[in-house]
């Protein structure tokens, strides 16, 4: 193994969105717009960095019998502490993402990692892992916020691209656009990259 | 029974770590979290009291049995008491709306301000229009709410009325002479 | 020879009803209520049907012309889904919502889950649905019918958050023929039945989904309002009912194959749209009620299939 191959992994083998599906939650539901998906995909690889680098450092203590406990008492005190940060520092990005800051516990990615990688390899390794998942997870969050909002309100990033002619297809902004933009974006995804990959 | 012990005192280790972790993370953002607050609701309460000079919150002890009520201010002009405001939360049609509500020493309400709602784009939030919000403005509280809710946009318009009807409640039975 | 002599397993009973010739038959149905809206709402409406019908057709081609596939538009199915668009739009809409509403008919709900029969929804109402929610103040703007549309309300609007008929509401002979405000093809309740008859006669659709989904609305409005007829008539002729339980909810692939899943899915049909018009923040529910119960299709197809002959009950050891 090397560092290459973890990052690969990260952005296209296993991308985690796009490849094994993991933490559709906060994928469907904050991804609204372009900076929305931005601000959860930087959150969660801040907790998925400091969870995979303290899981690491600590797998000769944890006993394997407690092993889910003890991820999830690191996992959670990295989401309290995300939040209160982000609270006290981005407020307008924590109101917007609200509920989801807290949900990242519960997202299988982050246990996912801790599980089967930081648990098992050194630590540079797993801050390696770490970085590579949430970058993945965090472009492909904002490329489904910049579709979503681009089609649904007619900017990306909050800059208006389509002029204020154009008649923004609200659906898209809205929890059934999440689906539709997901499917077909999976569907280039797997049809581009994984075409190139395999020549 | 002996692995049982070591099991738990490993899991207590970690807990009790991560418990020191975050009350120093906490104890560095709770100020700043706080002064956040009162600044976001001084911008409306500025709009609601032209004259504010100054402005404390209350003990939330005052209010703890009004569910709906979650903050509230006194707003003070050269030292005298000229009115309250009080944010409160109440579901809309897509969540929950947080809002203020200025009511001055006279018992009229002087405006509101929403701070946050995930109402339906195009429809429920009409709420956040000018000419919505104005028809709360000179409400006696003493009197029955009569504002025309927006057609298309009942639940929402109802869930605002609620709100402004929680201040009023909690303005007269609290501080209300 | 080969062509006379059919080799197959049984049934042998043949006909020559194919795709094209249910197709034909449901456009010939739809034509009294498509003269209607032009009749009443001129020359817009005739641009709209035109436009839906060609977009519909024409992504149909350049779909299957991309994915390398035996071009089909000639079997009529995409003519009907633009022609059951445009009766679905209000008279009001600027001429690329037809075409938005096609293209995503034809291309996202109907070829991507794999072209004609494979679909779980109804293309056209699937679209009207979306557009719906898209562009909700372009088509909710109803007009009254006339040259100098005026915008006004539907007469759903006069009956949805009450249990009475409320006064200013149109008459019952207006809402009959279609004199109302309203989609363009879904004002005329009179028409929209006769061109139901014609497929019933013609064996196209059965009574069965149409006729219990209608008499489900009538008793729930019933109910909700103390027996008071007029209301529960004005709840039948008004909106979409009619053109969503004759056409829509009758679409061969995305409602059940059995007699009893027929039934099933009719009466749910329509109490969800009694709970959605009566209840719910929209005026509106048959749109939402057929979409709902069209995705528990399989399920009731499952549950409901008649038990092979032979087969032998399992036994409880």
């Amino acid at each position: 193994m090397n560092f290459a191959t973890i990052l690969k992994n990260g952005f296209v083998k296993e991308n985690p969105v796009f490849i094994q599906f993991l933490g559709m939650c906060p994928v469907l539901a904050v991804t609204g717009t372009a900076t929305n998906g931005l601000g959860m995909g930087l959150a969660t690889t801040a907790v998925l960095l400091g969870s995979n680098t303290v899981i690491s450092l600590l797998k000769s203590l944890i006993p394997n019998k407690i092993r889910i406990p003890c991820f999830i008492v690191v996992i959670a005190t990295f989401v309290t502490m995300t939040g209160m940060i982000m609270n006290a520092y981005f407020p307008v990005l924590f109101d917007a993402l609200g509920i989801f800051i807290p949900l990242i516990v519960v997202n299988c990615l982050i246990l996912g990692r801790a599980e089967t990688f930081a648990s098992k390899n050194s630590t540079p390794f797993s801050i390696v892992d770490g970085l590579a998942m949430g970058a993945g997870f965090t472009v492909a969050l904002v490329v489904l916020g910049a579709v979503r909002e681009l089609f649904g309100s007619g900017s990306v990033f909050g800059l208006n691209l389509l002029g204020d002619a154009y008649p923004s297809a609200a659906i898209m902004i809205q929890p059934p656009g999440a689906f539709l933009a997901l499917g077909i974006l999976t569907a280039i995804f797997n049809v581009v990259i994984l075409k190139k990959m395999k020549s | 029974m002996r692995e049982m012990i070591k099991l738990g005192l490993i899991l207590l280790l970690i807990t009790a770590v991560a418990g020191l972790v975050l009350g120093i993370v906490n104890s560095m953002t709770a100020d700043i979290i706080e002064e956040r607050l009162i600044a976001e609701s001084l911008e409306a309460m500025e709009s609601f009291f032209p004259d504010l000079d100054d402005a404390s919150i209350i003990d939330e002890a005052e209010f703890l049995d009004y569910d709906r009520v979650e903050e509230g201010f006194e707003v003070f002009s050269n030292g005298d008491v000229i009115g309250y405001t009080f944010k409160t939360n109440t579901n809309g049609y897509g969540g929950t709306i947080e809002m203020l509500t200025g009511i001055n020493v006279e018992g009229e309400v002087v405006g509101i301000a929403i701070l946050s709602q995930a109402e339906t784009p195009g429809l429920g939030d009409v709420i956040e229009s000018d000419d919505f919000k104005e028809r709360f403005v000179g409400i006696d509280v003493d009197g029955e709410i009569d504002v025309d809710t927006i057609s298309g946009a009942t639940v929402s318009s109802n869930a605002v009325i609620q709100g402004v009807e929680s201040a009023i409640e909690v303005y007269l039975e609290v501080f209300g002479n | 020879m080969s062509n006379r002599l059919i080799v197959s397993p049984s049934p042998h009973l043949r006909e020559n009803t194919t795709t094209k010739t249910i197709m034909f038959d449901v456009a010939i149905a739809l034509v009294p209520a498509s003269i209607a809206s032009i009749f009443f709402f001129k020359t817009p409406a005739a641009m709209i049907l035109l436009i839906s019908i060609i977009s519909a057709v024409l992504a149909e081609y350049v779909v299957q012309k991309i994915r390398k596939q035996p071009i089909t538009i000639s079997d009529g199915s995409a003519f009907v889904t633009g022609q059951l668009l445009a009766l679905n739009l209000p008279a009001s809409v600027p001429l690329w919502i037809p075409v938005i509403g096609s293209v995503f008919a034809i291309v996202v709900v109907k070829q991507m889950f794999g072209g004609i029969g494979q679909n779980f929804m109804n293309p056209a109402l699937a679209a009207r649905i979306m557009l719906t929610i898209s562009y909700t103040d372009r088509m909710t703007q109803w007009v009254e019918p006339g040259v100098d549309a005026v915008s006004t309300a539907t007469p759903l609007t006069f009956a949805s958050d009450f249990t009475s008929v409320q006064s200013g509401a149109p008459s019952f002979v207006d809402l009959a023929i279609g004199n109302i405000g309203g989609s363009m093809g879904e004002t005329s309740a009179i028409l929209l039945i006769i061109g139901g008859i014609y497929l019933i006669y013609r064996g196209v659709i059965s009574v069965k989904i149409p006729g219990l989904f209608i008499l489900t609305v009538a008793v729930a409005t019933l109910l909700y309002s103390g027996f008071d007829i007029e209301y529960m008539l004005y709840h039948l002729l008004s909106g979409s009912l009619m053109i969503g339980a004759i056409y829509m909810a009758t679409d061969y692939a995305s409602s059940p194959v059995t007699p009893r899943g027929k039934i099933y899915f009719a009466v749910g049909c329509g109490l969800l749209t009694s709970v959605i018009r009566l209840f719910g923040a929209y005026a509106e529910g048959v749109g939402f009620a057929i979409l709902l119960m069209n995705t528990t299709v399989p399920l009731i197809d499952r549950y409901t299939a008649p038990k092979v002959f032979g087969e032998v009950e399992k036994q409880n050891a």
